[in-house]
Formats: C-alpha cells, sequence, structure tokens
C-alpha cells in the first residue's frame, strides 16, 4: 500500500529546468560533485545530451534535419518514489519537505532501489558500499540558501519551488525525452521544454553522451 | 551484468531447486503414501536434510550480494511495501519450516510428530516464497522483466530442478539394492514433472521475447554474450535427452540402471539454468534514464 504524501497535506519541494535555455554547459554537475564531495562515477546530478533527426528532401537536394538537446536531471524526489516503496530496510524516507533521503546506518546495499528508478537517480558508492543520492542539499535549505547545482549555473535554467506552485506557474510538464512516463512515479518537478523536444518514450531519440553519465560501480 | 549480481543467481537457482524438492516430494508423497517407500528407504530425511543444507548456502550465497550485510538486521522493516523484505521473510519461513521437517523426522520431537502438516506448510510457503521472488522481480519500468515469462520461468525452475534433483536424491538413497519396480510410479510422476517444466520452459521463451524486444526505451537494450545462450541450450537440450533415454532404459531394467546418467543430467540441466538466469539478470534495462 502506497502512501501519497502530498495527500497528507506535506510540502513537496521539486526542482524547475528550463530545457529551452539550457546551454549544456554541466556547470550544476560540477558544482553538485563538489559541494557533496561524491565518489568517483558518481553523479547525483547528471547533463543528457539527447539528440535525434534525419535527412529531409529539400527540392532536389536531401538536407540534414538534425536537432539536440539537453537535460539535467538529478532525484526528482518523487511524490510515488519506488526507492522508497522497494527499500526492505526502509533506509529511504521522504521528509516533511517532500525530500526523498536515505538513512546510510540502515542501507545494506542491496542495490534494489538503484532497478527501481526510472531516473537513475539512485548512485552505489562503492567505497562506502551504500547507496547514495541528492539531498537537494538539505542542509543550504535549512540556511535558506538554494541547492549548489541552482546558484551554480551560468543561464539560471535551474530553481525550485513547491510543486504546485511550479505547476501552476510552467504548467504541467515532466515527461520530455529521456524522462520516462510520469505515471511510474509522480516526479516532482517541472521541465520547460526545449523546441525541439519530444516526448518520455521516443523511439527516434537517444542520449549521445551515455558513457559520460553512467555510473558502472 | 553485473558481477555483483552473480550471487543472486546461484541464490535464486538454489532456493528454487529447493522449493521444488519440497512441493514435488510433498505431491508424489500423496500417491505413494500407501506403499510407504518413501519412509521405508529414508527418503524423507535425505530430502529434508537436503533441502535445508541447500537452504542454508542459498542464503549464505545471498548476503555475498550485499556490500553491508550487517545492515540486513532492517531487511525485514518494510514488510508494507518492498517484495524484496517480503522475499526475505518468507525465505526465512520456508527455511524454519524445513529444519522443523528435518526435526521431525530425525529426533522425532514430541508436538511436531505431524510431520505432513509441516510439510503441506513448507510445501505452500516454498510456492509463496517463489511467486514473491517472481514479483519482485516484475518492476514496472524493467520491460524484459516485468512480464508473466519471468514468473512462468521461475516456477519453471522449480520443477526442473526440484524434480531432478529429487530423482538424484532417489538414485543416491536407493544404490544398488532399490527396488526400483516398486518406485516406477514416483520416478514417473517425476519424469512427468520435469518434462511438463521443459515444455513451459521453451513456451516461455516466446513470452521472454517480447519483454526484452521492448524499443520505448532511452537506453540501448543490452544483450548477454551469445556463448552464454549457446551454453544454455546445448546444456539443456542435453541434460533432457540424456534423462529421457535413462528413463527409457530403466524401463526395461528392474535393478537401477546407470545413475552416472542421472547425475551427470541433472549437472548439465543445472548449468543450463545457472546460463539461462545469468541471461535474465543480464537483460535488465529499465525505461527512463
Amino acid at each position: 500500500m502506497r502512501n501519497k504524501l502530498t495527500e497528507m497535506g506535506k510540502k513537496q519541494l521539486a526542482f524547475y529546468f528550463d530545457s529551452s535555455s539550457c546551454s549544456g554547459c554541466k556547470t550544476c554537475q560540477v558544482a553538485c560533485k563538489d559541494k557533496h564531495d561524491s565518489g568517483e562515477g558518481i553523479l547525483w546530478r547528471r547533463v543528457y545530451e539527447a539528440a535525434g533527426g534525419d535527412w529531409v528532401k529539400d527540392g532536389n537536394a536531401w538536407v540534414p534535419n538534425v536537432y539536440s538537446y539537453y537535460i539535467s536531471m538529478a532525484c526528482n524526489h518523487c511524490v510515488e518514489p519506488l526507492c522508497l516503496y522497494s527499500c526492505p530496510n526502509n533506509a529511504i524516507v521522504k521528509n516533511d519537505d517532500g525530500i526523498v533521503l536515505i538513512e546510510k546506518d540502515r542501507c545494506m546495499g542491496c542495490r534494489y532501489c538503484e532497478w527501481n528508478c526510472p531516473y537513475g537517480a539512485l548512485q552505489f558508492d562503492k567505497s562506502q558500499g551504500v547507496m547514495t543520492k541528492c539531498t537537494f542539499c538539505d542542509d543550504y535549505l535549512a540556511e535558506g540558501k538554494k541547492p549548489s547545482c541552482i546558484t551554480a549555473c551560468p543561464m539560471r535554467v535551474l530553481d525550485i519551488g513547491e510543486l504546485e506552485e511550479l505547476e501552476k506557474e510552467h504548467g504541467k510538464s515532466n515527461e520530455i525525452f529521456p524522462m520516462p512516463r510520469a505515471h511510474y512515479t509522480q516526479p516532482a518537478i517541472v521541465v520547460k521544454p526545449h523546441r525541439d523536444a519530444r516526448m518520455a518514450e521516443n523511439v527516434e531519440m537517444k542520449i549521445d553522451n551515455l558513457e559520460e553519465i553512467k555510473n558502472e560501480q | 551484468m553485473n558481477s555483483n549480481e552473480w550471487p543472486l543467481v546461484f541464490f535464486t537457482l538454489l532456493s528454487q531447486m529447493t522449493a521444488g524438492i519440497i512441493i514435488i516430494s510433498f505431491i508424489v508423497g500423496l500417491f505413494v503414501r500407501n506403499s510407504e517407500l518413501l519412509s521405508d528407504f529414508e527418503l524423507k530425511r535425505n530430502y529434508f536434510f537436503v533441502s535445508l543444507v541447500l537452504m542454508v548456502i542459498a542464503l549464505a550465497i545471498s548476503f555475498f550480494h550485499l556490500s553491508a550485510p550487517l545492515q540486513s538486521v532492517f531487511a525485514l522493516a518494510n514488510l508494507q511495501t518492498s517484495w524484496l523484505s517480503r522475499e526475505i521473510f518468507c525465505m526465512s519461513m520456508f527455511t524454519f519450516l524445513i529444519a522443523v521437517c528435518c526435526a521431525a523426522v530425525k529426533f522425532g520431537i514430541p508436538g511436531i510428530s505431524g510431520l505432513p502438516y509441516w510439510h503441506i506448510a513448507a510445501a505452500f510457503t516454498g510456492l509463496l516464497l517463489v511467486w514473491i521472488m517472481a514479483r519482485l522481480y516484475m518492476i514496472p519500468i524493467v520491460p524484459a522483466w516485468n512480464n508473466y515469462a519471468t514468473m512462468i520461468g521461475f516456477f519453471t525452475s522449480i520443477f526442473l530442478l526440484g524434480g531432478v534433483a529429487l530423482l538424484v536424491i532417489l538414485v543416491v538413497t536407493g544404490g544398488k539394492s532399490f527396488p526400483f519396480d516398486q518406485l516406477k510410479p514416483v520416478m514417473w510422476a517425476l519424469i512427468v514433472v520435469v518434462s511438463l517444466a521443459v515444455v513451459a520452459k521453451l513456451l516461455n521463451v516466446f513470452l521472454f521475447q517480447s519483454g526484452i524486444s521492448f524499443t520505448g526505451g532511452s537506453l540501448p537494450p543490452p544483450e548477454a554474450p551469445f556463448s552464454w545462450h549457446v551454453i544454455h541450450v546445448i546444456f539443456f537440450v542435453a541434460g533432457f535427452f540424456l534423462l529421457a533415454y535413462w528413463a527409457y532404459s530403466q524401463m526395461q531394467h528392474t535393478e537401477l540402471y546407470r545413475p552416472q546418467m542421472v547425475y551427470l543430467s541433472f549437472a548439465l540441466l543445472f548449468v543450463s539454468e545457472i546460463f539461462g538466469r545469468a541471461i535474465f539478470y543480464a537483460l535488465y534495462y529499465r525505461l527512463g534514464m
């Protein structure tokens, strides 16, 4: 039985990401790694390069019709976190702000949560033998500051806010390729799509930088 | 396939084989109860003790999958929503019930003398365990696993490995002096069970294929090494035909016919299942990122 925490009157913090203005510089990725001193191969925030296209006939000529855009993605602190539901040890919790956190002292390193997260948010730290993930920089939030990825972004394409308020302001948009369909976990994120963006489960597009972002620990 | 998933290959196969031994022995026992053949030849003692040893080995192997095994003390904390928590609970219950059966057979402990009831409980828990195991892998975002091929595949392993393992126990227990003439119904029951498992396994290939051919993921579907597929198929075919040949030959003899063929058949089928399960894990990929 699942608990819809948002229905219990609790807050649900969410990320906002403007894909239409993201330049793909990956400063957010680096800032996150720097802030949390995460180990080799661990990327709590990853910038995906989505690309696609084909040839189109223009008069007597065939011309390339290619496109690409970036999706910056960390944990979406989902409303229905499959990682939390799947963890046998109750090592994954959702706090009053809707932030999904790992209690490392309870994690036995079975990695079942990793199988269940469609956003690749749960990352195994070999040196500690436990799972790790984005904390929404909850220590910064307690000091009234924003997460490191947001403050580092030179294009100002990342932000946070209450999920409901973000959805009111920008609309509900959380199924942009390479994201999965939202119904699996109800991710707490709003994405302003790039003009060439495609929907989830699009078979004509691919992720161009898989080697860079995959965690092989 | 990650190297940390190899313990899961052996853990799942050993526990499913044990569930098979307990379930099939119970079913077969229903048909041969009158002849009391099972108790005459101390078969019960053997298959319960073999089952207990197999479960202890399976549980020990499962710890190699964990990177922080000491924290497994919390593993039953989320029975409400976690299939893994439920699996661990059911696994513990199954092992406990087998241990009670062993105690009942070995010591005849007062109060637990009703062995058939404990055997029923263990068989039912074994079925439940394998169902939970399959549900654990039927993750909505994993197309290769989230279909009934997983369920059928796991139950096929129960009857394939469990059936052949029980046959091995029968042969080892009996030796040359075993009156196989009287035990023909038991042998045939086991061979029918194994044959049905083989048919289910073949049919399941198509169901599994539909799961792995899903194309809506943004990550490229992985592939298992070709050599694994070759070993899986060749060992399976060789093991099954060897068993069939042995069964046919045994029908012509009143004494035990070349038990080495049964051992070899079991070994071939077990290796085949190891590679089949490794392929299953290797084909994990999820929707999304």
